[in-house]
């Protein structure tokens, strides 16, 4: 039996099974491209939205995440297309049964071809009359076939996505612009509107604050030179003397730098607190001479903090030291600590027990004599309040001299015991607030503060001060922690009462609470400062100044021991715009507390960065006054 | 079920006069004259028997198949008037034994009785029974005891009877038509599905229709009883017969019809849910046979010298739905054998698609 039949029908499967893998190659390739389009879009999205000037929502991952996601669904994307597809052709691909199949569906014959073709193929059973009968029959039923394929079946719902999404490409970078410049164009408007809202440059640093910088940046100078001083302590020292250059080099990144070379000082205060700022280790490296020099000069600039190190270690040295090396360490002494012109008692003999019995009872005040030692500052505060501090240093050098006497000849434990007295005397004087590097540190991060808070006053005047309209604002009142902070009384440092806060549109500050710090303090107190309660509110036509001006805090600005500054909570209602951004205001409230630091520490960084931000201008124009209201509300106690 | 037999046959008729089916050779115009003389038979049974033309086909495949039929139906929808229309139009012998309890098997096969001829000599002769036909309508066969019904029932598998150690054949063509009333079972034996597995067909009369109903009412009561003509003889059924096992089948659609059998099986890989769980038995290879068989004599029936898929799902309703055993879930569930032939056919179509 001829094979013409299943010749035609393997053609006809041929090129049926081309058509299916043409057809599904661009019902792929659609989705490659649907795919493709998707995937550039999530990972341009990011950049779409800001070069649209609109603002990407914070619920949705940013834009390197973006990425990621963009190729990950693309490559998810490829191979399930890749498989997909695979899959299709494989099914749709028909074989010469399947064909005939087709066209008897077709040609309603009722496997009339199938059964023809297994006729020609051999492998069907009944008798060769019946089989003659089937292949004619199919034969003629062939030739009125036309051709059995398919019609072309184009994927034409994915090409014409593909084609809407290409289009979209194309267009949603034309139309970000286009937005942007609307959004711009609205800006201007709003600028204009608000005229007084615009953003003048940068100011530069006024004399005021640059001389405040430059002498904190030489007092942090010179407590690096200090030998006894930790290496970690020294590092941070120069840490924060960078930040105060750069503050000057660079007015743009004045309020940052100010604030991390105030973050570096109250981290070096926190250390201190734990470790102490000094070190025993480089003070055992240096020789006597260079230790008498440096004691010499710390006594002269009044650090007594670091003479008490100096003269710890050389009282360390001198009781351990041979007779040729106390000779020399006596050299070295009258050297450094040459006689006084003033009178001093002519005749002093070698020392003896009772002589040490002697100087301890001038603890109890009996040393009237030139031969009083460093033990009589220990004589109780009635007869120290009696001495000056001239006639301290005097008493000071004196024992010196006497230690110089003393181990000139030999006498190695009686000029250590002096010492290790007069170093005791010095460390308590430092322990006062007297000479001690915490109190010029802390002087120096109180200046930096104020140099900060200047500097950030002078930019929210020039930003917020102008225009008509100014006026006190509801904020205005008296709040928690008003009182006479430490120091005030009889303290051998000067207090300063309470600070009040200005606000930048006047808003006057509504600290000035008062404390229990009142009392004697050793040192310097700032009260807490006043801060705007809330915007204050003009006369009709003016606009309303922002107030939340820069405190101070109720203590000590962390090198010292906080004084105990209770407050209380005072709400104070908001007004003006932004509603609801400034709500409530709690001054200096809850004392002390480290926390309170810490956080302080954190805002002050964050709110310097978010306020330099605004000022370049990173910030859209309808944003900036949220951010300043925000840090405005978070503000620390 | 629906069969539909084309009233005109793509074939041409042959010039001039058709020659006697049984003795031309197949050819195109042979199969004419097949399909031409089914048409007739069938017509006149449907003449006589209203409102059954699933039945009347059935009938006929069963009969051109060389096989045996089972009916069930309500009494009264016209059982016994098919069998008798189809005999006569045929010039069958034919023959009905009502069954009952009892009926021996003697009085189906026939016995030997003792005979004295004229010189007064006595000698054994056979007298054969009803089953001595070429159509036995067997009524209510399941009211006989197993015993009568074995005797039966190997007369259909043998085509012969064994009566006082002799073997004797049927007459050609031989078929059984067996009736079975689904309600008052009480009292009744009913078939075990190994006896049942030998029917070729098991037929469900449906209830006619108003239609149908209102003609019988119309015709069948009057005065003049309608006779039957004779369409076709002994010779030319029998020719047909042999050309029933001549059509062509392909392996693709034997594939078709072994997979429907095998999906029969709860337990087969490609069957359906609801065999799964509500047959407890499949089909046996016998019934693929009687799906190939069946289906060659619906080809016939419908003038192709082929047969198709759509050949066997045409016959797989009354092949297969006496073949299956249910599971106690499927009388729970008042699922009856044909749901589950939808089933198979549907999840057939859906591999004949892919």
């Amino acid at each position: 039996m001829s094979s013409d039949l299943a010749a035609t029908v393997s053609r006809w499967t041929r090129s049926t099974n081309r058509r299916v893998l043409f057809e599904e190659l661009l019902r792929a390739t659609g989705w490659l491209a649907i795919a493709s389009v998707t995937a550039l879009a999530l990972h341009r999205l990011p950049d779409l939205v800001a070069r649209a000037h609109a603002t990407w929502p914070q619920w949705l991952p940013g834009a390197t995440t973006m990425a990621v996601l963009a190729y990950g669904l693309g490559g998810l994307a490829l191979v399930a297309i890749v498989v997909r597809s695979g899959l299709r052709i494989s099914r749709r691909r028909i074989d010469a049964l399947g064909m005939a199949r087709r066209i008897d569906a077709q040609q309603g014959t009722k496997d009339l071809v199938a059964t023809a073709l297994a006729v020609e193929a051999g492998t069907v059973a009944g008798s060769a009359d019946v089989q003659q009968v089937v292949h004619d029959r199919a034969r003629t039923a062939i030739t009125t076939v036309d051709r059995p394929l398919p019609r072309f079946a184009a994927p034409g719902r994915v090409l014409a996505a593909a084609g809407v999404l290409g289009a979209a490409a194309l267009t949603i970078p034309w139309v970000a612009d286009e937005l942007a410049a609307i959004a711009i164009a609205e800006a201007e408007a709003a600028e204009a509107e608000v005229a007084a809202d615009e953003e003048p440059p940068v100011p530069p640093l006024d004399e005021e604050t640059k001389a405040r910088i430059d002498e904190a940046i030489a007092e942090l100078q010179r407590h690096e030179e200090n030998p006894a001083l930790r290496r970690d302590a020294r590092e941070q020292l120069a840490a924060a003397r960078d930040h105060l250059q750069r503050a000057l080099d660079d007015p743009k990144q004045a309020a940052a730098s100010l604030s991390r070379a105030e973050q570096a000082l109250r981290q070096l205060a926190k250390e201190a607190k734990r470790q102490g700022l000094f070190d025993q280790e480089p003070l055992s490296n240096m020789g006597e001479e260079q230790l008498t020099e440096a004691m010499s000069k710390a006594m002269e600039e009044g650090q007594h903090d670091t003479a008490a190190a100096m003269g710890e270690e050389l009282a360390r040295r001198m009781e351990n030291a041979s007779e040729p090396d106390l000779r020399r360490m006596a050299e070295a002494f009258r050297k450094r600590f040459p006689p006084t012109s003033s009178p001093r008692p002519e005749e002093r003999g070698p020392r003896t027990g009772e002589d040490e019995s002697k100087s301890g009872e001038s603890k109890s005040g009996e040393s009237k004599s030139g031969e009083s030692k460093s033990g009589e500052s220990k004589s109780g505060e009635g007869e120290s309040k009696r001495e000056t501090a001239e006639e301290r240093r005097e008493r000071w050098r004196k024992a010196l001299e006497d230690m110089a006497r003393d181990m000139e000849r030999g006498e190695s434990g009686l000029s250590s015991s002096e010492m290790r007295k007069l170093s005791e005397e010095l460390s308590k004087e430092a322990d006062r607030g007297n000479g001690s590097m915490g109190r010029s540190l802390d002087e120096t991060l109180s200046e930096i503060h104020g140099a900060r808070r200047r500097h950030l006053e002078e930019l929210g005047r020039e930003r917020e001060g102008k225009g008509p309209g100014e006026g006190k604002g509801p904020g205005e009142g008296k709040g928690p922690g008003e009182g006479k902070g430490p120091g005030e009384g009889k303290g051998p440092g000067e207090g300063k009462g309470p600070g009040e806060g200005k606000g930048p549109g006047e808003g006057k500050g509504s600290g000035e609470g008062k404390g229990p710090g009142e009392g004697k303090g050793p040192g310097e107190g700032e009260g807490p400062g006043g801060e705007g309660a809330s915007e204050g509110e003009g006369p009709p036509g003016g606009r309303p100044g922002p107030g939340g001006g820069l405190g101070r805090t109720p203590y000590g600005m962390g090198f010292l021991p906080p004084g105990s500054i209770s407050g209380e909570r005072v709400d104070v209602p908001s007004g003006g715009p932004p509603k609801g951004a400034v709500r409530i205001i709690e001054r200096a409230a809850q004392g002390p507390g480290r926390e309170s630091e810490e956080y302080a520490d954190i805002h002050h960084e964050y709110s310097a960065v978010a306020e330099a931000a605004v000022r370049r201008e990173e910030i859209p124009l309808t944003r900036r006054d949220y951010i300043r209201s925000y840090f405005q509300a978070v503000r620390p106690h | 079920m629906q069969t539909v037999i084309p009233s005109q046959s793509p074939m041409q008729p042959p010039p001039g006069q058709p020659a006697p089916v049984g003795v031309m050779p197949i050819t195109e115009q042979r199969l004419y004259q097949a399909q031409e003389a089914l048409g007739g038979l069938k017509a006149e049974i449907e003449r006589r028997l209203y409102g059954q033309e699933a039945l009347v086909v059935q009938a006929i495949i069963g009969l051109l198949a060389r096989g045996n039929v089972l009916i069930e139906g309500q009494p009264g929808l016209g059982k016994t008037l098919l069998v008798r229309v189809m005999s006569e139009a045929l010039h069958l012998d034919f023959s009905r034994i009502q069954f009952t309890p009892d009926l021996m098997p003697a009085d189906i096969t026939g016995s030997q009785s003792l005979v004295h001829d004229e010189h007064g000599r006595a000698s054994l002769e056979f007298r054969p029974g009803p089953v001595f036909a070429n159509i036995v309508l067997a009524d209510e066969i399941n009211r006989a005891t197993p015993k009568t019904q074995s005797a039966l029932l190997e007369a259909m598998q043998e085509q012969s009877v064994t009566v006082g150690g002799g073997r004797r054949p049927l007459p050609a063509p031989f078929m059984v038509i067996a009736t079975q009333n689904p309600i008052e079972m009480e009292g009744t034996y009913p078939l075990p599905e190994a006896q049942l597995d030998r029917f070729l067909l098991k037929l469900e009369v449906a209830f006619p229709s108003f239609e149908t109903l209102r003609d019988i009412g119309l015709h069948t009561t009057g005065k003049d009883e309608l006779a039957t003509a004779r369409v076709m003889d002994k010779a030319t059924l029998v020719s047909l017969q042999e050309l029933v096992r001549e059509i062509a089948v392909a392996p693709h659609v034997a594939e078709h019809a072994a997979r429907l059998t095998m999906a029969t099986h709860p337990d087969a890989p490609d069957a359906p849910e609801p065999i799964r769980k509500y047959v407890r038995y499949g089909a046996s290879p016998r019934a693929m046979q009687a799906l190939i068989l069946a289906g060659r004599a619906h080809a016939l029936l419908c003038g192709r010298a082929w047969m198709s898929e759509e050949d066997i799902h045409q016959v797989a309703h009354p092949v297969l739905r006496h073949r299956m055993i249910q599971s106690f879930d499927a009388k729970l569930d008042n699922v009856t054998n044909n749901d589950l032939v939808d089933q198979l056919l549907a999840t057939a179509a859906k591999h004949v698609r892919a």
